[in-house]
């Protein structure tokens, strides 16, 4: 096995906060390697924006700070490096572009002079060389007549097209790592799907790797090679995203999937999974996610007396069990590259704690077609 | 309407929202959550402290100050602060004194004001005094303060008994009693300045930001117009248009009449702006939409919502009042003698000679300067406990 | 329950209902035509340059007790229209008629008591809430507006809705910020609700809120119609959720309706190649997908200069496969974001109508190129 471009190991970050501290990444150990897109999926608060912040240690400190934990690139750790050398791993060797595209350009500057400024801070090169590169970036993120866009400012473009100049400024230096920060939430649906395809096309040239941080299944399912799912700050499922689609083993994960929505199944009810998403500064004790666990409560049912035990949640008295309220279970490799974070799994007493590490490349890539017979595909594939 | 039958409260519901750590809390509403953040700003904490002191000593200025403000000794004009002492050549004593002044007559014939360090008189607490009324109501005579007499006429002598904790002005008044009074004037002028303006800056600029169209047009050309003048200007233009002598009490309300004539325009345009960026969120339209009247929707959905900033706007806008006030009585144009405010007490201070012989009479500069500041502290730390961005967290 | 409901079409005269077999017929509201154009001003003197024709000539009928969605991209006019036809942005033309009567046609008393009737749920779970309200006055509040409970009968009709839409009716006394999104959107149901409406515009209901959430507020708007007999006008963006939800589906694009059909029926037949590539372009939570993605080029035009001819024709594959395959003296050229095109001449030329297509009946779209 090769070895990981970057490695996040045991990360933990906490935030002082007017009711106290508050702990949103908690234990994370991610393994990136080159070339693979690595998606971090979850909802609002689980902590994956943090976890991708801290990467670059842009964390607000205060009132964040990184407790423990390392984030190693090329044998050196990101953590202790100083700001100095920080500076230039960002954008450099790591780059990262955000869901906003309106508020990530300054606005009183042209689209050339903010590029040309990312290339100048870490590449040595004339003024003219630096307007080259910036105009080729423009032209790899498929964005027509280049030299005049260079002259305009962010306000005179759409928001797809913001993005796309996004991207070519976060691609000028050629970092190893992208991180993508729910990079296409703030998009029309086709618009999005300009982008993802831009992203994997630029990907397998220039053989990157990305770190796609977003809550959308559909975008993970077609994009990532492996998946971390993250819930309560906790890393709670890891695998290949064909293995994590086709045989999750977290009742979260689970849960999710059936919970959305798909194109083809009209006005049937959704599964739904019940209670709120919990608000980092009072995560329940024992698995964080059992006050809302249907695996939990189905299997209390069965069991004897002393094992379960009744909960409240919202007027609701239900029985969960013991151990769920009790016990944190810690992430395992329930199967075979396969990891999770859940005791009711039956193999999770007897599986290993290993380090979550994956070098596995999806096995399909969606594939687009601009031109064509576009009804017929649509007709032939739709139906299937 | 809403048929009972289907709206029951017995039905069961199977959606647990709140997860089994939810306990439950107390409520926090807005005005509680602005109040505890308000209070870990300590500079603000301060400046309220010395507003309520400021405060208090305007409202129990009959009880606080030794002397009433129109009390003169004529003899003992710019008498210097006394020094309160405990001890003196004939020994020490836990309790303060002074020594009673002394008028003599010097070889050119010159009166000369001196103490007498032969005598002391004490200073005593919770003393009689001259009566008064402890909020207009309540018949008194005690004062906090108050020092022990001594005969007047002694071999040819004359001595005075008095506490001058801050020295005397030119009709032998005592500064700080007068300062006491004055709290009154100054301290309520900048308030009510302040009140009345946003009365008037919150219908004109409601109305014009809910209504839009011609009345906005309209509203927003006055405001204009009163903004183009200086402020100053328009401060001494307004004073012109009432008549040169009234009591003072009708001085003080036309002060207060003018200050928000100046004061009102800037506000009433913030306020409009705020209520233009309110009325597009979707619980204005939701009030709408359920069929709320105008006025209703005005008074319970989008002025509330400017209540942060109006409190905010309005702390720091008091000084500014105050510096007002201040700056007509200075002139001679607002509070007139005998009754004090802090800026007529301060007339005698633009005299440099005057300034340079009895440099206590910019007592009351001090205490304008302290109200000002503890108003701006205040309102600093108003602005950070009301700041919306907070308020989700 | 329709007593206090206008069902003459005389504007002011609040008649109880004539016959009810006239009624059931016709929907329960009836767009036509409907137009919002808002003006581009600019200059000192507010000059009128333009007009943005967010709206433009949008007609459909929304059934009692049915949903109509209506998808369509950022700036397609889709929130407009909601709002429109409440009256919350004045109309420019057109007409909505609620049970026959001109709802365009009240005002004062008479359209706040209709407006009882018609009612919203918001997108932005933050901004739909009035945060100096406790949650019992902003759901009791309209009931006491309209004289319909007061006091201890208002409260206890708050606790039922809390109730209701899930929420323990303890939160009455609580404020907007100590609840999460989903629960926010809970509490502006249960506010829409109140006034017992058989109307309601959903405004992206679930859009702004966490996937495990959305499940939940679907279900609930779904129990209510079918408890209710509610009819919704469903507006989103996701195509998977409206399709889910509605029995038939609108698309809008540059502030027209291309296509509408029953919602089965517009998934697996679409007619308007726009209608295709939404529907490719949603992902598909499946790691092996097994269609192709049709990626448009291009962004949407802005509604203030929309394109000639079919709105669409400057993004469309379909018009410039058939100009590639047909005759050369039909097609023409066109410049668009930097690229030259061949497309149909008469795509260029002409608005193409709403017309039925092969499929089932009342499928419509608005599309030269296909049949």
């Amino acid at each position: 096995m090769p070895d990981p471009l970057l490695a996040i190991k045991d990360l933990n970050v906490a935030f002082d906060t007017e009711r106290g501290q508050i702990r949103p990444v908690r234990d994370v150990s991610i393994d990136i390697y080159p070339g693979q897109i690595v998606a971090l999926v979850g909802e609002s608060g689980c902590g994956k924006s943090v976890t991708a912040l801290s990467i670059l240690r842009l964390i607000p400190q205060p009132p964040g700070k990184i407790l423990s934990g390392s984030v190693s690139m090329e044998g050196r750790n990101l953590l202790e490096l100083p700001e100095k050398e920080m500076r230039s791993v960002r954008g450099k060797d790591i780059a990262m572009i955000f869901q906003e595209p309106m508020t990530s350009l300054n606005p009183v500057y042209t689209i050339g002079d903010q590029i040309t400024e990312t290339v100048k801070l870490h590449q040595r090169v004339r003024n003219t060389e630096a307007v080259r590169i910036a105009e080729d970036a423009l032209k790899d993120v498929g964005i027509a007549d280049p030299r005049r866009r260079l002259n305009e400012y962010p306000h005179q473009m759409s928001g797809g097209m913001r993005q796309r100049v996004m991207i070519a400024m976060a691609l000028s230096c050629q970092p190893k790592l992208l991180i993508a920060d729910e990079p296409t939430t703030a998009l029309d649906v086709t618009i999005q799907a300009q982008i993802l395809e831009l992203l994997r096309k630029l990907q397998r040239e220039k053989g990157m790797s990305i770190l796609l941080i977003t809550h959308d299944l559909g975008v993970v399912a077609e994009n990532a090679d492996v998946v971390a799912v993250m819930y309560a700050s906790r890393v709670v499922e890891f695998a290949g995203v064909e293995d994590l689609f086709d045989r999750p083993q977290h009742p979260y994960t689970e849960g999710l999937f059936r919970a959305v929505p798909k194109l083809g199944d009209l006005r049937s009810r959704l599964e739904q999974i019940p209670g709120t998403v919990p608000n980092p500064a009072r995560f329940p004790g024992g698995c964080k996610f059992h006050p809302r666990c249907h695996r939990s409560r189905m299997l209390a049912q069965e069991a004897r007396g002393e094992d379960a035990v009744e909960i409240t949640s919202a007027g609701e008295k239900f029985r969960v069990l013991n151990r769920c309220v009790k016990e944190e279970p810690e992430l395992r490799e329930v199967e075979p590259a396969h990891w999770a974070r859940c005791h009711q799994l039956p193999q999770y007493d007897r599986a290993p704690v290993t380090i979550p590490k994956l070098e596995h490349r999806r096995e399909v890539n969606s594939q687009a077609v601009e031109e064509g017979d576009i009804e017929k595909i649509i007709k032939q594939e739709i139906h299937a | 309407m809403p048929d009972a039958g289907t709206l029951s409260p017995k039905q069961p519901q199977t959606d647990p929202l709140v997860s089994s750590n939810d306990e439950q809390v107390e409520v926090h509403g807005p005005g509680k959550i602005a109040w505890k953040r308000f209070r870990r700003h300590r500079p603000g904490m301060i400046g309220l402290g010395i507003l309520i002191i400021l405060y208090a000593m305007a409202i129990f200025a009959d009880f606080v100050a030794p002397y009433p403000y129109s009390d003169e000794e004529r003899e003992l004009n710019w008498a210097p602060p006394s020094s309160v002492r405990f001890s003196d050549a004939n020994g020490s004593s836990f309790r303060p004194f002074i020594h009673p002044f002394r008028i003599n007559i010097d070889e050119n014939f010159n009166t000369v004001l001196e103490p007498d360090p032969s005598q002391r008189c004490y200073i005593r607490f919770l003393v009689e005094g001259e009566p008064y009324k402890l909020l207009g109501l309540i018949p008194m005579h005690t004062r906090l303060i108050g020092v022990d007499t001594v005969p007047s006429q002694q071999g040819g002598t004359r001595y005075f008994s008095r506490l001058y904790l801050m020295g005397a002005d030119g009709g032998g008044r005592d500064i700080f009693s007068r300062i006491c009074y004055g709290a009154r004037v100054s301290m309520t002028i900048g308030l009510l300045g302040a009140l009345l303006v946003l009365v008037i800056g919150l219908t004109i600029g409601g109305t014009s930001g809910y209504f839009g169209g011609w009345i906005d047009d309209v509203l927003q050309r006055l405001c204009e117009m009163v903004m183009l003048l200086p402020g100053f200007y328009l401060l001494l233009l307004l004073r012109f248009a009432f008549p040169a002598s009234m009591d003072s009490v009708q001085v003080y309300f036309a002060v207060i009449l003018i200050l928000s004539l100046v004061g009102w325009a800037g506000f009433a345009r913030v306020i409009r702006g705020m209520v233009l960026s309110i009325r597009k969120e979707d619980y204005v339209q939701a009030a709408r939409a359920v069929g709320l009247s105008n006025g209703r929707i005005i008074a319970r959905h989008i002025l509330p919502n400017t209540m942060g900033y109006v409190v905010v706007a309005t702390t720091l806008r008091i000084p500014g009042y105050i510096l007002g006030e201040s700056a007509l009585s200075l002139l001679g144009l607002g509070i007139m003698e005998p009754t004090p405010s802090w800026g007529n007490m301060l007339n005698r201070a633009m005299d440099i000679l005057e300034l340079n012989q009895h440099p206590w009479v910019l007592w009351p500069g001090v205490f304008i300067f302290a109200a000002i500041m503890a108003f701006n502290l205040v309102g600093d730390g108003l602005r950070d406990a009301v700041d919306p961005r907070g308020l989700t967290k | 329950m329709i007593d206090s409901v206008p069902t003459d079409s005389t504007p002011g005269s609040l008649a109880p209902a004539p016959a009810d077999s006239l009624a059931r017929d016709r929907p329960l509201v009836q767009v036509r035509d409907l137009k919002t154009h808002f003006p581009i001003k600019r200059g000192v003197f507010s000059k009128t340059v333009g007009y943005v024709k967010a709206v433009d000539g949008v007609s459909f009928d929304v059934q009692a007790g049915k949903t109509l969605g209506l998808v369509g991209e950022s700036g397609c006019g889709k929130t407009t229209v909601g709002r429109t036809l409440l009256r919350l942005i004045p109309a420019t033309s057109g007409s909505v008629h609620y049970r026959g009567s001109d709802f365009f046609a009240y005002n004062g008393q008479d359209l706040r008591r209709l407006r009882q009737k018609m009612q919203i749920i918001f997108q932005d779970p933050v901004s739909s809430l009035n945060p100096r309200m406790t949650i019992g006055n902003i759901i009791g509040e309209p009931l006491q507006v309209h004289g319909i409970a007061k006091g201890r009968a208002k409260q206890e009709m708050v606790a039922s809705l809390l109730n209701r839409v899930g929420l323990d009716p303890a939160y009455a006394v609580r404020y907007p910020h100590e609840f999460s999104g989903g629960q926010r959107q809970r509490i502006g149901i249960a506010r829409a609700l109140s006034l017992s409406p058989d109307f309601i515009v959903c405004d992206e209901p679930v859009s702004a809120l966490d996937v495990s959430i959305q499940s939940q507020i679907l279900n609930l708007l779904d129990d209510l119609q079918k408890e209710r007999s509610i009819a919704f006008l469903f507006i989103a963006h996701n195509l998977a959720v409206v399709e889910h939800f509605s029995d038939d589906v609108a698309v809008m694009y540059l502030g027209k309706i291309v296509e509408k059909a029953g919602s089965k029926e517009l998934y697996s037949n679409p007619k308007h190649p726009y209608t295709m590539a939404l529907l490719s372009a949603v992902p598909e939570p499946n790691p092996r997908p097994a269609r192709h993605r049709i990626v448009l080029t291009g962004e949407v035009p802005s509604p203030s200069n929309p394109p000639t001819g079919c709105p669409f024709h400057p993004r469309c594959p379909l018009t410039r496969q058939a100009a590639k395959e047909g005759n050369a003296a039909e097609s023409t050229e066109i410049t668009t974001g930097g690229r030259r095109l061949r497309v149909l001449q008469k795509c260029v030329a002409e608005v193409p109508p709403l017309e039925q297509k092969q499929g089932e009946a009342g499928h419509v779209a608005a599309c030269w190129v296909t049949k």
